[in-house]
């Protein structure tokens, strides 16, 4: 056992004292903020300036009109530059923070909470745990742009004169209250309490006429903003500071409602310390980059893509620019001094440095003169923070990545033709980090200023991002920039048209992401249901996994769909015009009728409407099912009393047209039962009809397709509309074999959007569904993949913008990685251009994959397992080529994998 | 795009002899000074007048030392130097209990006339402390619920 003497614990004693001291008198000096607190929504700081800050809305211009990016920053310009009180400043904090995958978590919790398709919920699952990984690895990254603006106050008064009086106030209180000597006695104290602390002290009414002279400033800028702006409330903006000045806080304290509560405490909540090329800011390594040459010549609205639009930006970062307001006659003089003194120094050697300077000065000169515009002194840093570091291991690897990021940024800057900028030093980091916290902005000089005229700097504000995406998504995708975006096909708000068109090359993607849409559809809305016209069993190993109905109809297995047949008619309704429309469409094409046959339209009409009349009575509820078929319309057509012989005459030609599909078992037959049943996912493969004969095989197709748009408007138990998708892919082999369908599709397009239902259409060229008016009409959403020709056709169309198009020549498709769309929604100026990359979990990779190797691959586990289910094949593909076959350069499996698996 | 022009050569600072304009005012000075300051001692060396030496020496150190914060450093280099050798590099958080009196001082004067905050009921006071802090707990089970606040991602 270890002796302890008196004098070791004496030795303990005092360390514990040393620390005890310590820890209320620590070393270094107290941090200090210039905020003391909050008046109404507005942040007041020591000198009596007010700030407010606001969200700003970033549209997602990035691949719009020039000419449009441009106007916003003629008005955005405009209002930097009209007249405002002296040291107003303007700061614009564009922040981006990694995101683990919000749109995810959206994904999840927008799932309805029944009625959804459990398998494709499994399968759903999978792809989304696939991008939480890839989010882990490779970040992705959100944005969210605000607008601080400080006002100072109108007259500045002078805090010593203020302490003094303040003392004097204190020093008669105290003596009235508690006599002379006791005054005396604590004078000290009352001096420490009243001293001089450069905080401006205001009456309430002052405080009250400083906040409307401010509030006039802010209103201005509102009323001349081209972004939209929302003011941050009182609590927002006490949130937005707090969490800036105190990085670990989780939860910010309860804000007092009495006005003058000094919230220094609170803000200084954490220290700040540091003396290398980075501080630390509680946990977090925290660093600055700074614009120290401006670009050179010219710049454009478009400079700062290079930084806001970068995948590898995804650290923590806040790209701050700030405009300073300095009273415009002085900044004039100070021109008009320079210019004098440029000509005195330079001109009379003949010095070209001296005659570009002249030039320079002279043009912005002139561009002041009038008040036509401002020179504002404009500040450009990125303030970076590292990974959160709580021992030294940590902090070691956030250094790393901190300075990998920044060495990012420095190179991002660069590539602005001319500028130039450094990581800041550590003396100037010190000096600086201050005053880019948010909330501390500061109108004082830091020597980071740039003056150019308020129409030039403004192009260093950052104002567009990538598309926000859907609030309740059920299908996600990623874009160029690095934002993992929710697609909500149904959000009426955001997609008007019901009629989506993914147009694509071969091996462009766009049956896969037909599928991935399908099956999320069925996996997050409710009681949804998918119809689907296949060519080529693209969609069989999904509805097979997912255990929906594949329809191959194959001339030894009769399964009719009749035609006359619609939900509403075992209850004895009458059909509506669009179900009459379709009859008379099947029974024009076996007639073999021309479309300007209006005699012979108009006789099967009028059949067609007398049919239903004499059938449709016989059914109601508690009566078995009664269709009428081709037979009771040929029976009516024979009887049918028509007064004209003209009209008498060409019924004889029609009844003998007909006559030869009188009891065919395809086509004069009641619906199978088997279509009866309901479905969620039916997929109607139309490469089997190749085997029937040309007229029954156009009159099957027809149904199919009719069978397709009449479930555009089923209705639940409650009678509410449940939400259908029905796709039609390889639109360019049905625009070829069955260019009935397009008719059909007419209705759907046009139908949609009353009934809940969408309709996607894929095919390989926009050439492919043109002819159809309705089509390119109605469909205002369109993804287009990779194109091989010429796709002016598309650019035309969909109004897309130069930069538009070249997002589309521009586009890669990675075999088993990834394929990229550029997604275009609605028009004018609202129009969304974003470019957005579908990726695969390894699960849905080899469910959905349409390559000739990997389905041979899916084929051959099928034949060495063939005990194992459809998912369990996919699943042990997904296993040992979680990458697909082409991505890694294979063209089969390794078959010992497969003996070993046995 | 249309090129928006930028003159970012109007400020640059018109330099002789390594110094700027704006310094030769503190050159001049340093000169003066350095020439006046010797002159009651009435001292030569080598035949020449000490002020004479003195103001050369001033004059050629005050141009060196403007040339030497000037060239190849960032603007405010010399203050954010300076800055860092009066200050420490440690700004420590504020302490409840610490010997440096708290930022308890209300900004506004009139406070208490105004609004009788510190004279209303304490027990009401306490009560309305707790409505608060309710409210305040199911704000922040909320936000937990949700699982993303928005506000967050303003703090950079």
């Amino acid at each position: 056992m270890e002796r302890v003497l008196a004098y070791d614990e004496l030795t303990d004693e005092r360390d514990l004292r040393r620390h005890a001291v310590a820890l209320v008198r620590p070393s270094g000096r107290r941090r200090d903020s210039s905020i003391v607190g909050i008046y109404r929504d507005a942040l007041r700081h020591k000198d009596g300036a007010l700030t407010v800050a606001y969200q700003v809305e970033t549209p997602a211009t990035m691949f719009a009109d020039d000419a449009l990016v441009d106007i916003r920053y003629d008005d955005l310009a405009r209002m930097l530059a009209f007249d405002k009180p002296s040291g107003t400043l303007v700061q614009f904090r564009y922040s981006t923070t990694p995101d683990p995958g919000q749109a995810i978590t959206n994904v999840i919790t927008s799932r309805a909470l029944a009625g959804t398709h459990t398998l494709a919920s499994l399968l759903q699952a999978s792809n989304l745990d696939y991008l939480r990984g890839t989010a882990k690895s490779l970040p992705y990254r959100r944005s969210v742009l605000t607008m601080w603006i400080r006002v100072p106050p109108k007259k500045r008064g002078n805090p010593t004169i203020s302490a003094l009086a303040d003392f004097g106030d204190a020093f008669r209180q105290e003596m009235t209250e508690r006599g002379i000597l006791s005054t005396l006695r604590d004078l000290a104290q009352i001096y420490s309490r009243t001293a001089d602390d450069s905080v401006v002290r205001r009456t309430l009414e002052a405080e009250q006429q400083a906040y409307n002279h401010a509030n006039r400033v802010w209103r201005l800028f509102e009323n001349s903003s081209p972004l939209t702006l929302r003011r941050f409330t009182r609590q927002e903006i006490w949130e937005a500071v707090f969490y800036g000045h105190c990085q670990n806080s989780n939860s910010s304290p309860i804000l007092s409602d009495r006005p003058g509560r000094d919230l220094r405490d609170f803000l200084c909540g954490e220290t700040v310390e540091g003396e290398l090329n980075y501080l630390m800011h509680g946990e977090y390594p925290v660093t600055i980059v700074s614009m120290f040459i401006p670009p050179n010549e010219f710049v454009t609205a478009d400079a700062l893509r290079s930084l806001i639009g970068r995948r590898d930006f995804n650290l923590r970062h806040t790209i701050v620019t700030e405009y300073l307001f300095p009273e415009q006659r002085k900044e004039t003089k100070r021109l008009d001094r320079r210019i004098k003194q440029v000509k005195r120094t330079f001109t009379r050697k003949d010095n070209p440095e001296g005659a570009a300077a002249l030039r320079s000065l002279r043009a912005v000169r002139e561009e002041v003169a009038g008040a036509r515009e401002s020179l504002l002194p404009t500040r450009f840093y990125v303030l970076l923070y590292g990974e959160r570091a709580r021992n030294l291991s940590e902090l070691k690897q956030s250094v790393e990545v901190l300075d990998e990021q920044c060495e990012r940024v420095v190179s991002a800057i660069r590539q602005i033709p001319g500028a130039n900028a450094d990581r800041e030093e550590p003396e100037a980091l010190r000096a600086l980090f201050a005053t880019a916290i948010a909330g501390e902005l500061s109108p004082g000089l830091t020597g980071r200023e740039l003056t150019e005229v308020a129409n030039s700097a403004v192009a260093l504000t950052p104002t567009e991002d990538s598309w926000q995406g859907a609030t309740r998504p059920h299908t996600l995708l990623s874009t160029a920039t690095g934002r993992l975006v929710g697609i909500d096909l149904f959000d009426r708000n955001q997609i008007p048209s019901p009629l989506i068109q993914i147009i694509a090359a071969p091996r462009g993607g766009k049956s896969i992401l037909m599928a991935q849409f399908a099956c999320d559809i069925l996996a997050s809305l409710s009681d949804a249901s998918v119809n689907a016209i296949d060519i080529g069993e693209t969609l069989l190993p999904l509805a097979t996994v997912l255990g929906g109905r594949y329809i191959r109809p194959r001339p030894d297995e009769v399964r009719a769909i009749n035609i006359w047949s619609y939900p509403e008619l075992k209850d004895g309704e009458m059909p509506d015009d669009v179900q009459k429309a379709l009859v008379v469409g099947d029974l024009k094409m076996l007639a073999r009728l021309r479309d300007d046959d209006k005699t012979a339209e108009d006789i099967i009409s009028a059949v067609v409407a007398q049919v239903y009349e004499n059938i449709v009575s016989q059914n109601g509820p508690g009566r078995p099912l009664f269709e009428p078929v081709l037979s009771h319309f040929i029976a009516q057509l024979r009887t049918y009393p028509f007064d004209a012989e003209i009209v008498r005459e060409r019924r004889e030609t029609l009844v003998l047209a007909l006559n030869n599909y009188i009891g065919h078992p395809w086509l004069d037959a009641p619906t199978h039962p088997d279509y009866e049943e309901k479905s969620p996912f039916d997929v109607f493969e139309l490469g089997s009809l190749r085997d029937f004969p040309n007229d029954i095989k156009l009159s099957l197709a027809y149904r199919i397709a009719a069978y397709v748009a009449r479930s555009i408007g089923r209705r639940r138990a409650d009678g509410t509309r449940a939400p259908t998708a029905n796709l039609f892919d390889e639109m360019w082999e049905i625009k070829d074999e069955y260019p009935f369908i397009f008719k059909v599709l007419q209705h759907a397009g046009r139908k949609g959007p009353k009934e809940n239902s969408i309709t996607i259409l894929a095919t390989h060229a926009f050439e492919d569904i043109e002819d159809v008016a309705s089509l390119s009409k109605t469909g205002n959403v369109i993804f287009v993949g990779k194109q091989l020709g010429d796709f002016s056709k598309i650019v035309e169309h969909a109004k897309l913008s130069a930069n538009g198009a070249t997002a589309i020549s521009h586009i890669k498709t990675a075999p088993g990685r990834f394929s990229q769309f550029v997604m275009v929604i609605g028009t004018g100026p609202d129009q969304v251009v974003e470019l957005v990359q579908h990726e695969l979990s390894p699960l849905m990779l080899w469910t959905l994959t349409t390559n000739a190797d990997e389905r041979n691959a899916r084929s051959l586990v099928s034949a060495y397992h063939p005990d194992w289910s459809e998912t369990q094949v996919h699943a042990w593909l997904a296993q040992h080529y979680p990458r697909g076959l082409t991505a890694v350069g294979l063209r089969e499996i390794d078959e010992t994998l497969l003996a070993v698996a046995a | 795009m249309r090129a928006r022009p930028i003159r970012r050569n109007i400020y640059l600072p018109v330099v002789r002899f390594g110094v700027a304009d704006s310094d030769w005012f503190t050159v001049l000075l340093i000169s003066c000074a350095g020439y006046l300051a010797p002159v009651p001692f009435g001292i030569t060396v080598l035949y020449v007048p000490l002020q004479m030496w003195t103001w050369l020496l001033a004059t050629a150190g005050s141009i060196a030392f403007f040339n030497y914060i000037r060239i190849g450093r960032k603007p405010c280099w010399l203050q954010h130097k300076l800055k860092a050798l009066f200050f420490h590099h440690r700004q420590h958080r504020a302490i409840p209990n610490g010997r440096k009196r708290a930022f308890t001082r209300s900004w506004i004067l009139n406070n208490e006339a105004a609004h009788g905050w510190l004279r209303s009921d304490p027990q009401s006071a306490r009560s309305s402390s707790t409505l608060i802090l309710l409210d305040h707990n199911s704000r922040i089970q909320e936000a937990i619920e949700e699982r993303w606040n928005e506000s967050l991602l303003m703090t950079n």
